[in-house]
């Protein structure tokens, strides 16, 4: 019997089209992204196989959780199916079994559930296929078809997946025998699901999260996450250990429901009591009676009429949608989904901000919208249906109002609810905002960002919408062209490479708001396109009125002639609404392409192509170097305008004769060179490269000063604002942005290995090789090409109400011609590469050891500069105690716009962004890592690292930068919250070393090779540079580096290279311990670390004895991360500690202690105070270890 | 005031003739349109009530062009269709208010008033909190009455009104129908031959888009006088009688079938002369109908 409802489940579906076509959908997307270089869904780029084991799990893992709602579909409709057809009380009245009934028709359901995911193997597998005849992408990018990863998919995820999502629905479904409550259960998974997902994005809590994820996706991502290339194109995830667990967990969760479900399922009716009540009773007496005449009141006509019309469909629709349950059950989901997040503003680094206004829209965006947009597309199509589904579409139709009162009724209902439904979240973030006690309400900012600017976009959207479905034959077919063009459009244009937003639906110019310039900078551009998009929707909203489905007829014929009927009505507003939207038009394509043209990002990339072809030839040719620059710069922040003029005094140190300047201008600027030796012989603008002869030449040692003049005066409105670093307020770009340099700039090159390959360009290395004998490499710092060491002196003037910043100390502040003018000059010879900055400021100063200590910020954003200044203190003493004297006068935090959101160091100046540290919050920071504090040291650790000393263009640069800062920032901090407290941040650090190396496109170095990938200078930098203080001591490490800076201080070529430091290193290590320098910085050494079992025994004197069996392993890793083991015979830490206070991340350290450790099992025994609650190897992760968690081990007493 | 049209015909693209040079004069009173499932009897009221579109022919109201002048038509209607229903979660009083409003009733007062006589009327008073997707059949039927009457309509078509409505409730109706058709034009769609034998002083017989008939139901029942003949037969022979003669009509009286023919002299044979009703009248033109 079981056998023949499941047959009949299965059967009736597999002949269906339904799985079918959504297994050809997902066939689609996956052969899509398996041919397509540019889509990397599934985690696969640079090394990685487009097929890759990993990257198939990482599809099935995606899909599973999509296919939720498909789950929902096919168990939904097995378990109300008779129901429904009212077939159910003919199937129950024969003597079958429950069991069998309910069993067999969810098993048949559940097989067919899955069958669309084979969709993701035929998919891969055709898109190899299909690449290997068209060869799209570079065949290299794939690797064999691993029958085991499919395999394994289907074990790990999708049956279980399955299984637990069809288990829990069906029983919702068999109980409510409703449509529509399985899918509220589905859709509530799934939001249960983001919820759990975001609170426990912590890596804290990342074991959690594992067993929690009821799809297996955090538990399969946190087991790979160290993966290297080579695992991720080798490896497949093996059911075991927490995965294991989990999919045991999940799917006996399902069973569960399911069995659940069948105790309370029966044969029964529902209950048709309740049913009888909602019916109204029949009336008795006379059905219809004579009550004499009805009121003979004749129907009316007129504009007046059509208004009141129009607001009772308004009202009526509103109503309607308010009470739907659909309604009520997605703005339940999308506010539950929603507040949680609004009350908690974590970001990466596990650190507290400020819940400013810009983050609670972010937050409303990305949690809320999606609900949103759900809602109006469905409201959008369901209302212009609503008639005909209801079958009251004949007598509606039949009534005397205009098309246009039904549409904009209808509109209009819509749009209210959407605005509601954003009031809401106002309300709601403004509430979350006055629980952190944060006081800035910015209410005009919510209002004209989330009422304004995403309504517009919203109603153009919903425009299309209503147009879409008044054509449509059917409702879902109306749903899918409108799902379909919404996504088809982005996707056709970027591959058509069109990037004006006129063609792109909605589309307006990208903005970054900020509290020092609002919207100023965009405002023009995004009035412009809004109306241009408002004017388009006026013509599709014309479109619907014409060709509302009124009446019978859905011939293409009689309906074109009953709209050519109607244009008679329309036909005023009509001619009005295409003048004006061809004038709009007009206007922003005359400011989009003739005034402000600009390069699509093919365009772009042939220019960088040609770039290189035409004069790659010209690196070698001698050029000469700029020695000092004096500015004299003129802006007018409030129309986004300046004049820079500048001098350069360039000498020619080549020895040889100097007879051409190949100059690189400035983009977008007027630009002008002036010399009386200067011959213009080629300028090709869209390059901005130009090659001056030089008449006489430059001789060996000869110089000579050269003038130039810059100039930006924007016009109109741009398709994208550029040069966005130049605003009204809060002005921040950089010496490049307005001088020109010369020589032939690799810089410009495509650095992308397959773009080159796609432009037949020869490959090309990252950085030259590291090689202390290449004289010709090491004449250049990575920093510039065309200058050593320069004097800078500026004058810049700007609105009275700002203060503008140039590099140097203000020598004087005056006023000219009514602009407020700053005379600046530099204390110290700099590298050329410096910022001009220019705002409403308020300063924050304080003086330390002669040094000007200043902060420059927002005068609404003086949470945190105090404890800036303190930053700044501490960091400057502990660098001018340890590496040597600080050569500015003054030391200066710079806010600048949340345009970018970063931190830079420039001589004696760091800019600072106004989204980082500005607005950390302090308040909540209990056990956090003080990311503020972080930054600035490092940004001031610079001043000594890059600004004293900067390597070679050459592998391995940035270790003497970035490394070096890495480890000042550390030791100030170090001294600042102590040594047991670093243990976090090494913690993430590591994590984003060991993610970098899985994510490398190219493949991983040394850190003495390292060339520009972050995650190696920087977060392998630190624990690296930490290890070695730990092993040789904090004197030792400082020496080396004093004693590094003092051979290349302000020094010119060559410049050092990360030998030139290793070296100093080994100097400073005992012979014993040289190995750790070459582990360290010469190799990719990794361990892996873990601990196995831990035993603890209270003793009479109340202290715990503790016994640990731990196991180390060492490897050298090659490029792509394949590993080799070698002998374990190091340095390694064990500990222990106590159970974390309330509220704390870690616990009291009991014991630390460093051993040598020489075999892979060890045992160590030792005796603590306190009760223990940890324990384990490396706990502090000094060493970089492929599993950093499994160091410690939780101790059960 | 009267309704005229004249050679409508409408064919529709899966090549269905629906109406074929379709010309009737309607006056005020009652109007029966007669016809078979699917004889184009829909079409032509939904053309009426400028649901659709004709293919060639007028139909004008007074001086009114229906198939163009729309809004005036829509102004002047009051429609029924054969099938229909409502939105959910909307209470009876609400939904005719504002249907009220879209047939350009805008000023509150008389609004409230209308709807109010309106429910009243159809004893839906008690009834009228409620939703309308809760009433019963018949209390729906009085729904869209209560709906077709809002702005004192001069041209009433209903479409198919007494299907699902109990006996007693369809003579309640009728009466009521031809108690508003005294002074406009009521076209009353229909089957049913009874109904318009009880209603209609015209009628018209509609059969594969063409008008086999239109007139006085009593005339059309005179034509046929001496004409019609009866008799039982056993089940078995009515493949015979049907090659014989010209079966009309046949039904079970107590099980066994009682056919009428259509001859103009006695056929002898054992059949009985047999007073013509409206229904051989029907059944014989759609014959002819089908014969030509």
């Amino acid at each position: 019997m079981f056998k023949t409802f499941f047959n009949f489940e299965f059967k009736s579906w597999i002949k269906a089209p339904m799985p079918w076509i959504f297994m050809f959908v997902i066939g689609l997307l996956a052969c899509l992204g398996t041919i397509s270089n540019d889509v990397t869904i599934g985690g696969s780029f640079g090394n990685i196989y487009k097929n890759a084991p990993y990257v198939t799990m990482t599809w099935y893992v995606t899909f599973s959780l999509i296919t939720v709602l498909l789950v929902a579909a096919f168990v939904n409709s097995a378990a109300i199916r008779d129901y429904e057809r009212k077939t159910s009380q003919i199937v129950f009245s024969k003597p079958i079994s429950k069991s069998a009934y309910y069993f067999g028709h969810f098993w048949g359901a559940i097989l067919v559930s899955m069958v669309p995911l084979l969709g993701v193997s035929l998919g891969m597998w055709v898109g190899v296929l299909l690449n290997g005849i068209f060869e799209w992408t570079d065949p290299i990018r794939y690797g064999g078809f691993e029958i085991k990863s499919h395999l394994m998919s289907w074990l790990i995820f999708v049956v279980p997946n399955t299984i637990f999502v069809g288990g829990i629905l069906y029983a919702v479904a068999a109980k409510t025998r409703s449509t529509i409550y399985p899918f509220v259960a589905a859709a509530a998974l799934l939001v249960l699901y983001g919820l759990s997902q975001s609170w426990l994005r912590d890596i804290e809590y990342e074991t959690i999260a594992s067993y929690l994820d009821p799809f297996g996706s955090k538990t399969f991502s946190v087991a790979t996450k160290y993966w290297t290339v080579s695992e991720k194109n080798t490896s497949v995830v093996g059911l075991t250990g927490i995965l294991l667990f989990n999919r045991l967990i999940w799917v006996a969760v399902g069973l569960l429901a399911l069995f659940l479900g069948f105790k309370i399922f029966s044969f029964e009716e529902k209950s048709r009591k309740k049913k009888k009540k909602e019916v109204a009773a029949e009336p008795t007496g006379l059905a219809i009676r004579h009550l004499g005449t009805l009121p003979t009141f004749t129907p009316r006509k007129g504009f007046g009429v059509q208004l009141a019309q129009l607001w009772s469909q308004y009202r009526t629709e509103t109503i309607g949608i308010i009470k739907s349950v659909a309604f009520l059950v997605i703005a339940l989901l999308g506010i539950l989904n929603t507040a949680p997040n609004l009350f908690d503003a974590n970001d990466a680094y596990g650190t507290h901000e400020l819940p400013t206004t810009y983050t609670m829209i972010n937050v409303i965006r990305g949690a809320f919208y999606l609900f949103s947009i759900i809602i109006m597309v469905y409201f959008s199509g369901y209302l212009v249906w609503k008639e005909r589904n209801a079958k009251m579409d004949e007598i509606y139709d039949s009534m005397p109002m205009k098309n246009w009162t039904i549409y904009l009724g209808k509109y209009l209902a819509v749009l209210s609810i959407m605005l509601l439904l954003s009031i809401l979240m106002i309300a709601l973030a403004l509430l979350a905002q006055t629980a952190f006690g944060y006081d800035q309400y910015n209410l005009s900012t919510y209002i004209r960002e989330l009422l304004v600017m995403d309504m517009l976009g919203f109603a153009f959207i919903m425009a299309l919408s209503m147009l879409v479905h008044s054509l449509s034959k059917n409702m879902y077919l109306g749903f899918a062209i409108v799902i379909v063009f919404l996504f088809a459009v982005d996707i056709a244009l970027s591959a058509m490479n069109i990037a004006t937003n006129m063609l792109d639906f909605a589309s307006t110019p990208s903005y970054t708001l900020s509290d020092f310039y609002g919207y100023e900078p965009f405002w023009k551009g995004l009035s412009w396109f809004n109306g241009y998009w408002l004017a388009f929707s006026t013509l599709l909203a014309l479109g619907a009125f014409l060709f509302w489905n009124r009446g019978k007829e859905s011939g293409f014929k009689k309906r074109y002639a009953i709209a050519k009927q109607e244009w008679g009505g329309y036909r005023y507003f009509g001619i009005g609404a295409v003048t004006v939207f061809i004038l709009i038009a007009g206007w922003v394509y005359h400011n989009t392409f003739n005034i402000n043209p600009f390069n699509n990002s093919k365009e772009q990339e042939l220019l960088q192509v040609q770039y290189e072809k035409d004069y790659k030839k010209l690196t070698n040719t001698p050029q000469p170097r700029i020695k000092s620059v004096k500015y004299d710069i003129s802006l007018i922040p409030e129309n986004r305008a300046m004049v820079a003029k500048g001098e350069y005094f360039i000498k020619n140190i080549s020895g040889k004769i100097v007879d051409s300047l190949l100059v690189s201008v400035p983009g977008n600027k007027k630009f002008e060179l002036q010399n009386e030796r200067l011959d213009l012989l080629k300028n090709d603008s869209n390059v901005n490269f130009r090659i001056y002869a030089l008449n006489p030449p430059m001789r060996p040692g000869d110089s000579m000063v050269l003038n130039f003049t810059s100039k930006f005066i924007p016009r109109g409105f741009e398709n994208e604002v550029t040069f966005s670093k130049f605003v009204q307020n809060g002005a921040f770009f950089n010496n490049i942005d307005i001088a020109p340099f010369f020589g032939y700039q690799r810089s410009f090159e495509i650095a992308s290995k397959q773009k080159r390959k796609e432009y037949d360009l020869p490959e090309r290395t990252r950085f030259p090789k590291l090689d202390r004998t290449d004289t010709l490499a090491r004449s250049n710092s990575y920093l510039a090409t065309d200058s050593d060491w320069v004097m800078v002196e500026t004058k810049i003037c700007t609105d009275p109400e700002q203060i503008a910043i140039a590099p140097g100390s203000l020598r004087k502040e005056y006023e000219e011609n009514g602009r407020r003018c700053f005379d600046y000059k530099l204390d110290q010879k700099a590298w050329n590469f410096y910022s001009f900055m220019s705002a409403k400021y308020e300063v924050a100063r304080r003086e330390f050891k002669g040094i000007n200590l200043e902060v420059y910020h927002h005068p609404n954003h003086d949470f945190n500069v105090e404890r800036m200044l303190g930053a700044m203190e501490k960091s400057l003493d502990y660098y001018i105690t340890n590496f040597g004297p600080y050569y500015h006068k003054q030391c200066r935090i710079i806010e600048f716009p949340r345009f970018s959101s970063f931190a830079q160091a420039f001589p004696g100046t760091m800019p600072y962004s106004e989204s980082v540290g500005f607005i950390q919050d302090f308040k909540e920071a209990e056990g956090d890592l003080d990311i503020m504090f972080y930054v600035a040291a490092h940004e001031i650790g610079h001043q000594w690292w890059a600004h004293q000393e900067c390597g070679a263009a050459m592998q391995g640069a940035e270790m003497t930068t970035e490394t070096f800062a890495q480890y000042s920032a550390i030791m100030v901090m170090e001294k600042e919250y102590g040594r047991d407290a670093m243990r976090k941040f090494m913690k993430y650090e590591m994590d984003k070393y060991l993610r970098g190396r899985g994510r490398e496109t190219e493949k991983e170095l040394p850190l003495k090779t390292c060339e520009g990938q972050g995650y190696a200078h920087y977060n392998k930098g630190s624990v690296v540079m930490y290890y070695l203080k730990e092993m040789i001591g904090e004197d030792s490490v400082n020496l080396a580096l004093r004693r590094f800076l003092d051979k290349f201080k302000y020094q010119n070529s060559p410049f050092p290279v990360s030998l030139d430091a290793i070296d100093e290193f080994y100097a400073v290590t005992p012979d014993s311990l040289d190995y750790i320098v070459t582990d360290l910085f010469e190799d990719i050494t990794i361990f892996q670390n873990r601990c196995e079992n831990v035993e603890v025994e209270e003793l009479e004197n109340g202290k715990y004895k503790v016994t640990i069996n731990v196991t180390a392993k060492k490897y050298k890793s090659d490029e792509l991360g394949s590993e080799t083991e070698v002998p374990v015979n190091d340095y390694i830490e064990i500990g222990a500690f106590a159970k974390a206070e309330e509220g704390q991340d870690y616990g009291k350290t009991l014991y630390r202690k460093m051993v040598k450790i020489n075999s892979t099992e060890n045992t160590f025994t030792f005796t603590v105070d306190e009760k223990p609650q940890e324990a384990g190897i490396d706990p502090f992760l000094l060493l970089i270890d492929k599993e950093p968690k499994d160091n410690l081990k939780n101790i059960s007493l | 005031m009267q309704l005229s049209i004249r050679n409508l015909s409408k064919t529709y693209p899966n090549g269905v003739k629906a109406l074929d040079d379709v010309s009737l004069d309607i006056p005020t009173g009652m109007y029966g349109l007669l016809g078979p499932n699917g004889a184009g009897k829909s079409t032509l009221m939904r053309t009426l009530a400028t649901l659709q579109e004709a293919d060639s022919g007028t139909a004008t109201l007074d001086d009114i062009n229906v198939l163009e002048q729309k809004d005036e038509v829509r102004r002047l209607l009051g429609y029924l269709p054969q099938e229909f229903g409502v939105y959910a979660r909307i209470s009876a009083q609400k939904m005719l208010d504002h249907l009220a409003v879209l047939k350009g009733i805008t000023k509150t007062s008389e609004r409230k008033e209308m709807v109010n006589a309106l429910l009243e009327r159809v004893n839906l008073w008690d009834h009228r909190k409620k939703a309308v997707s809760s009433y019963s059949g018949g209390m729906r039927q009085r729904f869209g009455i209560a709906q077709a009457l809002i702005g004192d309509p001069k041209l009433i078509i209903v479409d198919e009104p007494t299907a699902g409505l109990d006996p007693g409730e369809r003579n309640r109706f009728y009466n009521f129908l031809s108690e508003i058709g005294e002074n406009v034009i009521v076209i009353l769609s229909t089957h049913i031959v009874e109904d318009v034998r009880e209603l209609c002083s015209k009628m018209a017989i509609i059969h594969q888009g063409k008008v086999q008939y239109e007139g006085r139901p009593s005339i059309a029942m005179s034509e046929l006088n001496g004409k019609v003949w009866e008799k039982s037969i056993a089940k078995s022979e009515m493949e015979t009688y049907h090659h014989k003669y010209q079966v009309i009509s046949a039904k079970l009286v107590e099980g066994k079938p009682i056919i009428h023919i259509l001859n103009d002299a006695n056929p002898g044979d054992g059949f009985a002369a047999t007073s013509p009703d409206l229904e051989d009248v029907f059944f014989s033109k759609i014959m002819n109908g089908s014969n030509g």
